[in-house]
């Protein structure tokens, strides 16, 4: 397949059907037997991997904690095998690692035809619809994600009213796993829009459909905590754009920014991120709880979890600005010599101890792990939660 | 000795915790500084057997903090693996059925224990299909074959 790796044809402004044209089968406007074939013939997830692409040769010094390992790519006239192989690899990491996730609501609409039996049998259903739904419904709706408050919003329409008129309930946004993948600028800009400019915080995870225009539609709303961590198509200079026009327009600056993830950020948009952010200085001279290397945790994060300014630092190794990960090894704690990025320390993805000089295993996904880890059962506290 | 609690169930049983549990529960926390607990704080709407279940989590999770303060230090901060084992004795926890587990949230709500409420809501509600959900609350559905279209076709995106 002849892959045009050209970052235009990436644009945001290209809608969904264009793309797929273009990455997969060239410019020509001809009739081509190939442009009748269907782009994604095997449900391979094709345009997410190649945004993935992307943002990979937009930088070949990427953190690569997202994605597995480095030092293999560092080779300069690769591209080609290089894209090849974290096409491959991305959906092999997707096969294994969230097995459940893709199957998780195809079965949410088969029929509906069950459920008024259901409501009868039970006799609990009076004719004044609804009257008798369990108080403690209520309380639940506060406490759940965003993909859960849309299938509760589609269950009655006194719900869907509730879900979608309650400011309370989008003030915080958080999209991780399984709907990184999924939500579109559209879709994002309608869920923030719920909250009528009342939203204090917005974080994405792994979204690599967001673009740098919707993030700056949704933050003249502001929401004072921002989280774009792994979003791929977010550039680092679109973000700091974003954050210069909020400054000059004297509107109420972003507190709190994650960008780990984004790709290219160098010293200077380092130094120019801590001027933009509204640091308070109090806050800034605590010292922040330690970081570890630990790919399960790091889809969901609650509000309160970090209370970093910024979430990437300079690395005391290579001195790019990454996010620098502590190492939880007895011998290693609190030692300067064991912080640094993904890149200059090589960490088990369970614990997050460093595995240089010592025995380690590498899984499928081309993530190690350390001999610890790889001697208990490879439980993830992820697979923990989905299983409730 | 430390100081003993008195709670009553909705059924007159009478329940003895040590205040550490009890200051678990905000409302309890707020009775006792005001100091109006002596001869018992009757619990009209709490049952005996949602009672037990709800002194049960108190005193595992004020065990598992005086645990994480014994290794203190920087030694708690790397306890990851503390934190696995409550959880999972928390997912055993609601291993209940479903009356008893709107019941333990009711009480959470009304005790104010919020790791509990957040923790059964989780339960009850988290990942469930619109279908299941229809079910546990025993909610009809009012739409429309031609509304329920629409509503889907909004939120679309999420579920394909």
């Amino acid at each position: 397949m002849a892959l045009n790796f050209s970052r235009r044809h990436f644009s945001s402004h290209l809608s969904d059907e264009s793309m797929k044209i273009a990455n997969g089968y060239g410019d020509s406007a001809s009739v081509d037997i190939l442009d009748v074939l269907p782009s994604d013939p095997f449900g391979m997830d094709i345009n997410n991997t190649f945004t993935a692409i992307t943002g990979w040769l937009e930088d070949l010094e990427v953190d690569c904690s997202r994605y597995g390992r480095d030092e293999i790519w560092v080779g300069d006239g690769s591209h080609q095998l290089f894209a090849g192989l974290s096409f491959i690899w991305n959906n092999a990491m997707r096969f294994q690692e969230f097995p459940e996730r893709n199957v998780y609501t195809n079965g949410a609409f088969l029929s509906t035809s069950s459920v008024d039996e259901v409501g009868e049998s039970s006799g609990r259903c009076t004719t004044n619809e609804n009257a008798q739904v369990h108080p403690a419904f209520g309380f639940c709706l506060y406490r759940l994600g965003v993909k859960d408050l849309l299938s509760a919003s589609m269950v009655c329409k006194s719900l869907h009213t509730t879900v979608c008129d309650d400011l309370l309930l989008w003030k915080h946004i958080h999209i991780c796993q399984p709907l990184s993948e999924k939500i579109t600028d559209e879709a994002l800009l309608q869920l923030t829009e719920r909250a009528q400019g009342t939203m204090q915080c917005l974080r994405l995870v792994d979204c690599s459909r967001i673009t740098d225009d919707s993030l700056k539609q949704i933050l003249e709303r502001n929401p004072q905590v921002l989280g774009v961590s792994g979003c791929t198509r977010i550039t680092i200079d679109g973000v700091l754009s974003i954050l210069r026009d909020l400054n000059s327009a004297g509107k109420p600056q972003v507190k709190q920014l994650e960008i780990g993830g984004i790709f290219g950020v160098t010293k200077d948009h380092y130094d120019e991120l801590f001027g933009l952010l509204d640091v308070d200085n109090n806050v800034e001279q605590s010292i922040p709880k330690p970081r570890f290397y630990h790919r399960g945790d790091s889809s969901c994060v609650s509000c309160d979890d970090d209370d970093r300014v910024l979430d990437i630092e300079m690395c005391p190794k290579c001195q790019n600005a990454r996010l620098v990960y502590d190492c939880p090894a007895e011998d290693c704690k609190g030692k300067e010599e064991c912080r640094a990025c993904s890149l200059c320390i090589q960490r088990c993805f369970q614990c997050g101890r460093c595995i240089n000089d010592s025995e380690y295993e590498e899984t499928f996904c081309l993530e190690f792990l350390c001999a610890d880890c790889s001697k208990q059962s490879p439980k993830l506290p992820l697979e923990v939660e989905n299983s409730i | 000795m430390s100081k003993k609690i008195i709670f009553e169930s909705s059924e007159g049983e009478s329940f003895e915790v040590d205040e550490a549990v009890a200051l678990e529960c905000q409302t309890i926390k707020n009775m006792i500084e005001d100091d109006c607990t002596d001869g018992g704080i009757p619990l009209a709407n709490v049952n005996s057997a949602t009672l037990t279940k709800v002194i049960d989590y108190c005193k595992k999770h004020v065990e598992a903090a005086a645990a994480a303060e014994a290794n203190a230090g920087d030694k708690d901060i790397y306890g990851a693996n503390k934190d696995i084992e409550l959880k999972t004795w928390d997912e055993e926890f609601v291993k209940v059925d479903q009356p008893l587990l709107f019941d333990l949230m009711l009480a959470a709500n009304f005790l104010i224990i919020p790791g509990l409420l957040d923790l059964t809501c989780k339960t009850m509600m988290r990942g469930k299909t619109v279908l299941q959900i229809r079910e546990i609350f025993h909610i009809k559905k009012d739409y429309t074959d031609a509304e329920e279209a629409e509503v889907r076709k909004e939120n679309a995106w999420a579920f394909e």
